[in-house]
């Protein structure tokens, strides 16, 4: 369990933006040093919100786009730079998930093709027959009749689009696999389906999972670890329950504190951040947090705060000058209960548990 | 699909039926009376009552009209007033010489607009998209006949590589045929290649930097299929129509370029016709050229739906 698949170390990413004839492109930087290691079997998830850099880390992951600087190691290889055989070989064992199940569907293919394609080119030692054979059964792992083969993306819901997309990325027969806001495209009631199919495949098949995600009820009950990306860096990572009951990070409480809640009668205990994020073109100096951030100092306005363990347990790291504050004062002042939790938001999971609980979910220890 | 393709023919007669209406109304419309033209020097108002009797110039403008319909539905478009031919003999023998020239025209720009559409997409930005760009660009400002003329100087008087003008029936010597039409080809395709390359373009490049195509390219296939199976596939659909439109740009550059290399085409009948007021041929060319562009199109619709499986089941 403690063996590392995939690790970046210092991955960053620049776009340059504008810039024309006579003008300078600036430059965005969308990611930037990110270092994260993913254990063979466990489940990753990286929050954040819109704009903060989690899909082109995802996509420099995948070798989708390829980093402007850092190193990733995929099973002891290096692989920013793969090409080629190399880069093939990759793409057999780590497969994507993408966000919407329908623009990245090609129209013009029947489902069969779609699911069949990869295999074509990892496995070209299929006869069509067999290949036919091995696209039922990855139809059936996802829920899928062998008969929707033959047809047409259109002809399908949202949900079962993206099990189709789950079929083709599991075709490869993959070791580790990539979802881009894999649920964030489809209905409420869909979503816990597919996050089920994924937990079930994970477990059956024995995959390791890195999801990102902006909606933190989907990712308590999915993964193992979080990391919380704030502005193209990690601010927080740490066990998911941890993260959940302790957060030490400002951003991360004030991120929990805003799970929204469909129940009368509750008062909502939020910690409201004021203001826009920054732009990635020209970041705050020091630490990125502090032109939002209630705890927010001189010193946060110069010096920059690196990831740190906390006094929780080890593997919980915040990037924030006063984790030791935070963590003193976490009980009473912002969520009530002293977990980092409101009430409201707590209920919200009790919901989404119970939402799901009539489908399989995977057991996971509570604290 | 049979059942779309019915459904298709049967729009095209409306369409059809107005188009001989209004190419019945250009000829009462024209000034002149082709009676006098008829009759030449002999103004013998007997004459002229005959005439008028004999081809039923004194019966109501429908009941005239109805006759030609139902004479152009049997085949008959009358009888040319220059050389005492049918029309449709005369079309009939000019047509497949037109046909071969367009057909040349299409190869040539089909096989050259398309590759570099495709591969001026791949390499957006870079000095091959420009100098693609830069020559589509030539390509579509040069006009025809300059450029007509300019090979005739260049590649037959000073090269004398190619013949300059005439036509050599295709079943007659295939090999000599296509020699003679080369250039012609070239010069009416030189237009169309270039439309065809700016389109093809700008479909492959939404496509290249669509949802899907992203998804084959993750999938792990090489760039060839993405770009053949994923992409160009996709971006067939505007390609399509686009061609099937190009069919009236190529009759209408037939007519010129056959009147610079003199082959002796569709295009040399209608110019030849015009000019002599030969109505009858004028009427049956139009006519004809109005069927053909429908059937262009109603092949580009079956074209489409086979390649829109979307569209399939409706």
């Amino acid at each position: 369990m403690t063996e590392t698949i995939l690790e970046a170390v210092k991955l960053t990413r620049d776009f340059n933006v504008g810039g024309s004839l006579f003008a300078k492109p600036k430059t965005l930087r969308a990611v930037a040093d990110v270092s994260l290691s993913v254990q063979k079997g466990e489940t990753l998830a990286i929050v954040g919100e819109s704009g903060c850099g989690k899909s082109t880390l995802a996509r420099m992951l995948m070798r989708l786009i390829s980093p402007t600087s850092g190193h990733m190691i995929f099973e002891g290889r290096q692989i920013e730079q793969a090409k080629g055989r190399a880069l093939t070989e990759l793409r057999r064992d780590m497969q994507f998930i993408f966000q919407d199940p329908f623009s990245s569907l090609n129209p013009r293919m029947t489902v069969g093709r779609l699911v069949g394609e990869p295999l074509e080119t990892h496995e070209p030692g299929l006869s069509a027959k067999q290949r036919r054979v091995k696209v039922s059964e990855l139809l059936a792992q996802v829920g899928l009749r062998p008969e929707h083969a033959d047809r047409y993306p259109h002809e399908f819901s949202g949900g079962q689009r993206q099990r189709i997309g789950i079929a083709r990325a599991l075709a490869s027969g993959p070791k580790l696999i990539i979802g881009d806001e894999p649920v964030s495209a489809l209905d409420v009631s869909v979503q816990a389906q597919v996050m089920n199919l994924l937990s079930d495949l994970r477990d059956k098949l024995g995959l390791t999972l890195v999801l990102i995600a902006h909606d933190l009820a989907v990712i308590r009950h999915m993964s193992d670890r979080v990391a919380v990306m704030y502005l193209g860096a990690i601010v927080e990572e740490g066990p998911t329950d941890v993260i959940f009951a302790e957060p030490r990070h400002p951003y991360t409480r004030a991120l929990l504190s805003a799970i929204p809640v469909a129940e009368h009668g509750r008062t909502r205990h939020q910690i409201a951040l004021t203001g826009e994020m920054p732009s990635p073109i020209d970041p705050p100096t020091g630490c990125r947090f502090h032109t939002r951030c209630p705890f927010a100092r001189a010193e946060c306005r110069s010096d920059v705060p690196v990831l740190r363990e906390t006094d929780t347990e080890p593997g919980h790291r915040a990037a924030c000058h006063f984790i030791e504050e935070i963590a003193a004062e976490a009980a009473p002042p912002a969520p009530e209960g002293g977990m980092g939790l409101t009430d409201a938001a707590r209920a919200r999971f009790a919901l989404y548990g119970d939402a799901i609980a009539g489908v399989k979910i995977r057991p996971r220890s509570e604290t | 699909m049979l059942s779309f393709i019915l459904r298709r023919l049967l729009v095209a007669i409306p369409t059809i039926i107005l188009i001989s209406i209004f190419v019945f109304a250009l000829q009462k419309l024209l000034p002149g009376d082709p009676v006098l033209a008829m009759a030449g020097e002999e103004r013998d108002p007997e004459t002229l009552a005959f005439l008028r009797e004999k081809y039923g110039l004194n019966d109501p403008i429908p009941v005239q009209y109805f006759r030609w319909v139902g004479n152009a539905l049997t085949g008959d478009l009358g009888i040319s007033l220059r050389s005492n031919q049918p029309v449709l003999e005369l079309i009939g023998q000019k047509l497949p010489v037109t046909i071969q020239l367009a057909t040349m025209a299409m190869i040539f720009a089909i096989a050259i607009g398309i590759p570099a559409g495709i591969l001026s997409a791949i390499k957006k930005g870079t000095a091959i998209d420009y100098v693609a760009n830069v020559v589509a660009l030539s390509g579509l400002s040069i006009p025809n006949f300059w450029l007509g003329i300019m090979l005739i100087l260049l590649v037959s008087v000073k090269w004398q590589l190619l013949p300059a003008s005439g036509y050599v029936p295709f079943d007659e010597d295939p090999l000599r045929s296509i020699q003679v039409m080369i250039m012609p080809a070239f010069v009416l395709g030189t237009a169309l290649a270039a439309t065809l390359m700016r389109h093809t373009r700008s479909a492959m490049l939404t496509v290249l930097t669509s949802d899907y195509v992203r998804t084959a390219r993750a999938k792990g296939l090489n760039e060839r299929r993405v770009i053949l199976k994923h992409a160009f596939r996709n971006a067939l659909t505007p390609i399509v129509t686009l061609s099937a439109l190009l069919f009236g740009e190529l009759i209408a550059g037939a007519v010129l370029t056959e009147q610079i290399f003199t082959v002796p085409g569709f295009g040399k009948l209608v110019v030849d016709a015009v000019f002599n007021r030969d109505y009858a041929v004028v009427q049956g060319i139009v006519l004809v050229t109005a069927v053909g562009f429908i059937a262009m199109n109603l092949l580009a619709d079956v074209a489409y739906v086979l390649l829109n499986p979307r569209l399939r089941k409706q």
